[in-house]
Formats: C-alpha cells, sequence, structure tokens
C-alpha cells in the first residue's frame, strides 16, 4: 500500500482596509477556489479535484484569516495557479497571499505557530493606548513561555522505550 | 538512393487534420472564424482557459467538408486532441470533430495513402 500524496498550502486572505469579516466559512472559501479552479482549468480540473485526496479547506482562522487548503500532489500546481485569480469570497472582495506549501498537516501547523508568533510583536507597533500594549506584551510572553508545549503538542513524543 | 530517417525527440509543433461531422440533414454553414472559435470552445470547457491561450493555428480549412488543418504546440497535443474528441454540442447541435491524421511535418499532411483510388483503364 501507498499512501496519498497531499500537499497543504497555507494561505492569508487579504481584506485591505475592511476588518475582519465574522461570516467567513470553510465552505465559502471553498466554493470560491472551486469557481475559480472551473474557469481557469474547465472541467478537467474539477473533476481532479473531486477525486480523492480531494481539493478541501482544513483550517481556517478567522481572527487572523489564515487558511489551509488541502489537495492532491498531482494537482498542487494547478491549485496554486488558480490561488492568486481568487478576487471574491461570498461579496468581499479578496485576494489570496500564500505563505508556505508543506507535505503534512503537521509542519504546516507548526509554520502556523511560527507564523502567528513572528506577528505579535508587528501587533505591538498598531498599539495606541497602554492598555492595548500590555495586553500584547501579555500574549508575547504567553507565547514565549506556551512555545514548548503548543511544539510539544505537534512534536512526536521523545520518549525513550 | 534509400535513406533512413530517425528524428529523435518530439518537434515543437505537431499537425492535425480534422473534421467536423454534424448529424444527418443538419444544415450548417461554417466559416473559418467559427470554426476556430469551436476549437476554442471544445479546449475552454474541457481544459479551461489555460489551454484555450495557447497556440492553435488553422493553417488551411475547407468549408465544402469542414476538414481544417491545425498546427499545435506538441506539449499540447494531447489536451487539445481529448478536448476535440469529448466535443459533442454546438449550440443545440450535435457534432463531433474526426481526427484524420496527426504529424510533426506539415509535409506529410500532403498526401493519404487511404484516400488513394486506382483507376482501371481498360485496353
Amino acid at each position: 500500500m501507498v499512501r496519498f500524496k497531499n500537499r497543504y498550502i497555507v494561505c492569508k486572505l487579504e481584506f485591505g482596509c475592511r476588518v475582519t469579516l465574522p461570516d467567513l466559512t470553510q465552505d465559502a472559501v471553498y466554493r470560491a477556489i472551486a469557481t475559480e479552479l472551473q474557469v481557469l482549468h474547465g472541467d478537467y480540473g474539477t473533476a481532479c479535484a473531486r477525486k480523492y485526496p480531494n481539493l478541501t479547506v482544513q483550517y481556517l482562522n478567522p481572527s487572523t484569516n489564515l487558511v489551509m487548503v488541502r489537495c492532491s500532489r498531482d494537482q498542487c500546481k494547478q491549485i496554486q495557479s488558480c490561488l492568486p485569480f481568487v478576487k471574491k469570497i461570498g461579496e468581499v472582495d479578496v485576494f489570496l497571499h500564500t505563505l508556505h506549501l508543506a507535505g503534512t498537516i503537521r509542519s504546516c501547523m507548526k509554520f502556523i505557530v511560527r507564523y502567528h508568533k513572528s506577528q505579535l510583536p508587528l501587533l505591538m507597533s498598531e498599539c495606541r493606548n497602554p492598555v492595548e500594549r500590555k495586553k500584547v506584551q501579555e500574549m508575547l510572553t504567553d507565547s514565549c513561555a506556551d512555545s514548548g508545549r503548543t511544539l510539544g503538542l505537534l512534536e512526536r513524543s521523545t520518549t525513550s522505550q | 538512393m534509400y535513406k533512413k530517417v530517425v528524428s529523435k525527440g518530439c518537434l515543437d509543433f505537431c499537425y492535425m487534420k480534422v473534421r467536423l461531422d454534424f448529424e444527418e440533414g443538419t444544415h450548417a454553414h461554417i466559416d473559418i472564424v467559427a470554426f476556430k472559435q469551436i476549437i476554442l470552445e471544445a479546449a475552454q470547457s474541457m481544459f479551461g482557459l489555460a489551454l484555450s491561450c495557447s497556440l492553435i493555428d488553422v493553417l488551411i480549412y475547407e468549408k465544402s467538408s469542414r476538414t481544417a488543418v491545425l498546427r499545435i504546440p506538441n506539449i499540447n497535443l494531447s489536451k487539445i486532441w481529448s478536448a476535440l474528441s469529448l466535443y459533442s454540442n454546438m449550440n443545440g447541435l450535435s457534432c463531433a470533430f474526426r481526427i484524420l491524421q496527426i504529424s510533426p511535418h506539415l509535409m506529410a499532411l500532403s498526401g493519404n495513402s487511404r484516400l488513394m483510388s486506382l483507376e482501371v483503364v481498360e485496353h
């Protein structure tokens, strides 16, 4: 038996100057990508995306606008090529900024943790008042203290047997 | 003198002789522009914009028999071939593309031994 070869693409949804939308669902993101796939790669592309391992949106973080898309390895180029052409999700203007491409969910999650951590200091510069600043500082120290534990969940257990 | 020519590797372009067939009793007048439009439509429905933006040239078109010689890049040959084979409906009219001949050399399409007819001359 050979396992199914997957690819996971981590993207950031850029809304421009709009605030984060609360009604963003995985289904809406999937539909936006599938529509674009139909236009760019036709019936063949759509049919390939429906065969297992099919095109799915595995993870969506509405607060940081991160999206993880799964597709088969053979179709990865096709999916990647249609990601920049996605212009609307539902009624909202958007574009997808590809951040990372990986072969397993585990390495994708590792990247997402690392990415979120790297974004925290940038939040600091956007703080307007001391209350916000303190909150971000706490989050920063939490993330440093928590990093071992968070990654520990993702890392394989190294206990000797 | 006989000389064997072996071409290694593929050439850039492939030439394809196709005929567009309709059901019996249908009178469709298709000029060269409409013919190219049908081919692009077939390519676009099957493989999307990614294929229909590639080079597809109609070199010769014969209106009476709806036969044409196309020039296509070799890398897209199988895609265009399958797109044409699976095309079956033009504005509600049933139709089909018949691929008659394919060759990397245009010269090869000039003669076809399958269409040769022997004339019997009686003395």
